[in-house]
């Protein structure tokens, strides 16, 4: 094994410039806040989501209920907390649909290039003519609306960045020394591609997964406001936004909670990616 | 430089792609919630529609804001004592906007589009009844009926009885449907989907000049877009204006609020053939859990009537009957004496954005019957697949509960109660959605509507109706109300009960 | 310079391909017989058997995809069931609309990206810098719905400023251009910024200093030009999103743009109008590509085209 570096002390590396970044140490507390209210939710939430008193709808933030109360009267605040849920669970799904389908093209693409790379790389052309959230509504045209197609528009959404940032580190990393000493001791593509590349193309695969992240709860969020996400009443951030509409003027919080929490979420996963992507790798910054 | 020249050219693009508004004195702009389907009456489905269509086109028997019946294009008629013939002596002196002549050869001609092949989407008003069309002279015609039909007038002053230019028809076929010619207060200037519908006044109206020039019908979906228009002067007049900002907006004092007391009832429908709901204790049980007045109070803010019936009080033909009560202890028993102690689980679907706040109304009902022990998952579709569910045969349809709305826009109480409950009226073929199937209510329902004496027909509505409160095949949850907005400047708008707010010749702004 | 414009156009064969393919399989996936998914669910069996035969769906799908894109190209995408126009002209109205609005988005965008990028690269964590960049990261944060419906409720609800529905005119379009525009300012700035403070670092800039050129000539006449080649190509891209995210604006402030026009084809099943929306965008889009990748080219000497 011959590696650019002891992986302990790069970790080590990382670990150390991460800590003096102080907008990625706030972007990474806000994601630790995220998930942690993603799993805890139903410990946490004063009310359950979907429990409302007609009698006390669109009630402004109060000592009882922070964040106020929704059209039906629900606790807005539970309905955030919980919504945090809905979103991690779609972005992990959506991410990992990416994750695997990217790495997997892009690994292949990249190292043996010729047709199938141009084959693969073509294809990516393809889903990227659809610009931004509309290859996601082009696939919920084809798949139709509901959250399990929801995940898999936002995850097909993003395998074209993951292959193409995969594939551009294969392509570097392939001449490289530890992979010709790799092919010289016998081993075959599967072991090269899986132990010795992808490990090495690590860095920008995890700085894409994070600023991925930030992207799919856009997107998600933005198809469940066009009503082809999540329907509710689940408390979904942006079917919450979506219902919120019509009270905008009598309510306005109803509408300005939800997406307050998106964009936190979204600017901690950005800030954190940023950070990250300036402690793995110092020569990609500015 | 040639950075400049591409900059200069995109500024001079954009700003040459707007042109500038223009502001006449006897221009009205209405918002309205959704755009039209087809301006073509007998195939026209929707309330936005009708209501543009009032406008264009006319009918031999109007209504009155009252809902009565009233001479339109028919100075008036006669029925035969058997109750088989109508005779209509028509308007002399009235043309269509394309010039054709309006006389009987006109009416044969749309009576008989409406029998014909084409079968336009409104045909049943007209197949079941009618078996031909006379001209008896070029101002007289004679509607021959197959059997005597209480409310055949009524069928004529739906909106869907809008009579065309012929010439028109023959010319376009199919396209009429968006470029409509008629003979009312206004003709048609142009459509774009989605955005906008103008409509010019018609100079040679029969009643007189109208007095607006031009009416420009914009479609904005969005309810608080057209709170803030009407509020900022962008438009004269608003439809479908959120209960929420009606205290507000009274407070305005250069607008004028009109709630009108529609024809619809909200209700909530089962499949009647399917266990638990072949069931009248189950059905009984979720009519019981089913608190209407905080719905109304709450949710509606009062704007809107608790129903107990399917049919509205404002419809002809109405019955006054008891209020349902709510106890959900008491649905709790039944439940348990059909055999559900432990409460039941369903499936329930509902519209979003049909109706005023039908999602909220669906949540909140989930949330009741959940303190009768009926847990219910809700689902919603886009309106067209929503009706298409709901349409599905009794043996495909996997519909258990659903919420649906009910207006009569022939403004009688047949046009509910055979569509809606008769055994032969089940999906695909008519709109009983349900798959109710009473034998005592069929005969009920056969015999008002061939009844020529008014007391014979109201003995078997109030029966028919009553047959309902029963057996509640469905629950009835509210009668919705109309509330819109407009200028105070603007005189004579006309706020329909059936859902259409339209204008005629006499509608204008004051300086 | 012409092999590099033939050569990029070469390369749009495969992906035009792809995209008339993409949106022809809509109507092979989406469960259903296709000629009832076009002619509507309740016509009658006459026109569902005309659908059939125009369309040719009772042939092979080769044959099926190939009359599919000879009718394309002519501009044929069929009838909408739901408004009875042809897709084409339903398409073009709503097109030119959602043009409009990206344009005045990507000026609004550019202008701001651009000064904002420019000023904080020339003073590097001043307090101005740090506020652009804090207010970049807010702009791609925000969700485009969400900032839409905040500026109709601070602009057309409280200052009243501007109207919050209605459309056809200039003052219709500043709120939905401004929420459409807003993550794009902020890639504008990023981008400038980073590659401004490059050029600046470049020793041709020294030089001009070091020869007592005044620091405004310096910037504008040598730094700008030259930082300005990388962001030409995010004007295409941005301007790409715009036509994505416009979907997004248009239903916040009711606007009839061909997002919209596409959504409700989803929602009322009218296939014909979301095939015609799926190629008519990928296909602009695919277009912009070119023609950024081009002026690329023609801005950048530096370039080689093989």
């Amino acid at each position: 094994m011959s590696e650019p570096l002891p992986r302990t002390s790069q970790a080590a590396e990382v670990w150390r410039r991460l800590r003096r970044n102080r907008a990625a140490l706030v972007g990474g507390a806000v994601v630790a806040v995220f998930v942690f209210t993603a799993i805890f939710a139903p410990a946490i939430a004063p009310f359950a989501p979907d429990r409302g008193d007609l009698g006390r709808r669109l009630e402004p933030p109060s000592a009882e209920h922070w964040l106020g109360t929704d059209e039906l009267g629900r606790d807005i605040f539970s309905r955030i907390l919980y919504g945090a849920r809905v979103s991690l669970q779609i972005q992990l799904v959506a991410v990992l649909i990416a994750l695997a389908a990217g790495c997997l093209l892009g690994l292949v693409g990249g190292y043996y290039g010729g047709w199938a790379d141009h084959g693969i790389m073509r294809a990516m052309d393809i889903l990227l003519a659809f610009p931004g959230i509309f290859l996601a509504i082009s696939i919920i045209a084809v798949l139709g609306p509901g959250l399990l197609n929801l995940m898999l528009a936002a995850g097909i959404y993003s395998i074209p960045q993951f292959a193409r940032i995969v594939r551009g580190s294969i392509l570097s990393l392939k001449e490289k020394e530890f992979v010709e000493a790799a092919r010289a001791a016998g081993e075959g593509d599967a072991s090269i591609l899986f132990r010795h590349l992808l490990p090495n193309a690590m860095a920008p695969i995890i700085i894409q997964t994070t600023l991925r992240m930030a992207t799919v709860l856009l997107t998600a969020s933005g198809l469940s406001f066009l009503g082809l996400g999540v329907q509710p009443p689940h408390p979904e951030w942006g079917a919450m936004l979506s219902n919120a509409r019509p009270y905008l003027i009598t309510a306005p919080h109803v509408a300005t909670f939800p997406g307050l929490a998106i964009m936190l979420v979204v600017m901690g996963f950005n800030l954190f990616g940023d950070g990250l992507r300036d402690s793995l790798d110092p020569r990609l910054k500015d | 430089m040639k950075r400049t020249l591409l900059g200069a050219t995109l500024v001079l693009a954009a700003l040459l792609a707007f042109g500038p508004g223009a502001a006449q004195a006897q221009t009205v702009i209405y918002a309205a919630g959704a755009d039209p389907d087809s301006l073509d009456p007998p195939n026209a489905e929707s309330n936005p529609s009708e209501a543009v269509n009032r406008m264009i086109y006319e009918n031999l028997v109007k209504f009155d804001a009252k809902l009565n019946l009233v001479p339109g294009l028919a100075e008036r008629w006669e029925q035969a004592p058997d109750g088989l013939s109508w005779t209509f002596f028509l308007r002399k002196g009235v043309s269509f906007h394309d010039g054709t002549p309006f006389n009987a050869e006109a009416v044969k001609y749309f009576v008989e589009r409406m029998l014909g092949p084409e079968k336009p989407s409104r045909a049943g008003l007209y197949t079941p009844f009618v078996e031909s069309v006379t001209v008896v002279d070029p101002y007289t015609v004679r509607m021959n009926l197959k059997t005597p039909f209480a409310f055949f007038l009524n069928n004529l002053a739906h909106s869907a009885s809008g009579i065309g230019s012929p010439a028109a028809h023959k010319a376009l076929g199919k396209d009429i449907a968006r470029k409509p010619v008629g003979t009312g207060p206004f003709k048609f200037v142009e459509w774009v989907h989605g955005d906008h519908l103008t409509l010019a006044r018609n100079d040679a109206y029969w009643g007189g000049k109208p007095k607006l020039e031009k009416i420009v019908i914009k479609t904005v979906k969005e309810d608080a877009a057209r709170v803030m228009m009407l509020q900022s002067g962008d438009a004269h007049l608003a439809v479908r204006l959120p209960a929420e900002d009606i205290p507000r907006l009274e407070k305005d004092a250069r607008l004028q609020l009109d709630s009108t007391e529609t024809l619809r009832v909200l209700y909530v429908g089962f499949n009647c053939q399917k266990k638990p709901f072949s069931d009248v204790r189950v059905r009984k049980a979720f009519n019981l859990a089913t608190d209407r007045d905080s719905i109304v109070r709450n949710l509606y803010r009062g704007r809107a009537l608790p129903a107990s019936n399917i049919v509205a009080p404002r419809t002809t033909g109405y019955v006054p009957l008891p209020a349902h009560p709510y106890d959900p202890e008491k649905a709790k028993k039944l439940l348990a004496e059909a055999g559900y102690p432990n409460g039941l689980k369903a499936r329930f679907i509902s519209p979003m954005g049909r109706y005023p706040k039908d999602y909220e109304m669906a949540q909140a009902l989930q949330q009741q019957w959940k303190q009768a022990g009926i847990e219910v998952s809700l689902g919603t579709m886009e309106w067209a697949a929503y009706l298409a569910a709901t349409r599905k045969p009794v043996d495909q349809t996997d519909v258990e509960i659903f919420l649906l709305g009910w207006a009569p826009s022939s403004a009688e109480a047949r046009w509910i109660l055979y569509p809606l409950y008769h055994s032969d009226q089940w999906v695909p073929k008519g709109n009983n959605r349900i798959f109710y199937a009473n034998k005592e209510f069929d005969d009920y329902v056969d015999k008002l509507t061939k009844a020529t004496v008014q007391a014979e027909r109201d003995k078997y509505l109030k029966l028919a109706q009553e047959v309902l409160h029963r057996e509640v095949p469905q629950i009835p949850i509210l009668v919705t109300k109309e509330t819109i907005g407009y200028t105070k400047k603007l005189k004579g708008v006309i706020n329909s009960p059936l859902e259409l707010t339209y204008f005629d010749q006499n509608t204008h702004l004051e300086k | 310079m012409i092999r590099y414009v033939v050569k990029r156009l070469m390369m749009l064969v495969p992906v035009l391909f792809g995209v008339t393919l993409v949106s022809f399989s809509l109507l092979q996936i989406v469960p259903g017989d296709p000629a009832v998914l076009l002619a509507g669910e309740d016509a009658n069996p006459e026109f569902i058997e005309a659908v059939r035969k125009e369309y040719g769906f009772d042939q092979p799908l080769h044959v099926q995809y190939l009359r599919f894109v000879a009718r394309a190209v002519q501009g044929d995408f069929g009838i909408s069931i739901r408004n009875r126009e042809p897709v084409i002209r339903l398409l073009l109205q709503r097109f030119s609309f959602t043009v409009q609005l990206s344009f005045l988005s990507i000026l609004i965008a550019a202008a701001i990206g651009l000064v904002a990028g420019v000023v904080s690269a020339t003073r590097q964590y001043s307090l101005f810098d740090h506020a652009s960049m804090v207010g970049a990261l807010l702009g791609i944060s925000m969700p485009i719905f969400w900032l839409g419906l905040l500026l109709m409720l601070v602009f057309s609800v409280h200052l009243r400023w501007f109207p919050a529905g209605g459309s056809g005119e200039l003052r219709h379009l500043i709120l939905p251009a401004i929420a459409l525009g807003a993550a794009s300012a902020a890639v504008i700035a990023r981008m400038t910024r980073a590659s401004m403070l490059e050029v600046i670092r470049q020793d041709y800039i020294r030089t001009a200093r070091a020869n007592g050129l005044r620091e405004t000539v310096v910037i504008y006449k040598h730094a700008l030009k030259n930082a300005m080649i990388p962001v030409i190509t995010v004007f295409g891209l941005e301007f790409g999103y715009m036509l994505g995210g416009a979907v997004l604006t248009e239903t916040v402030f009711s606007l009839p743009g061909v997002g919209r026009l596409m959504v409700e084809g989803i929602f009322q099943r009218d296939y014909a109008v979301v095939q015609g929306a799926m190629l008519l965008v990928a296909t602009t889009f695919v277009l912009v590509n070119l023609l950024t990748d081009i002026a690329y080219a023609l801005f950048d000497p530096k370039i080689r085209y093989e």
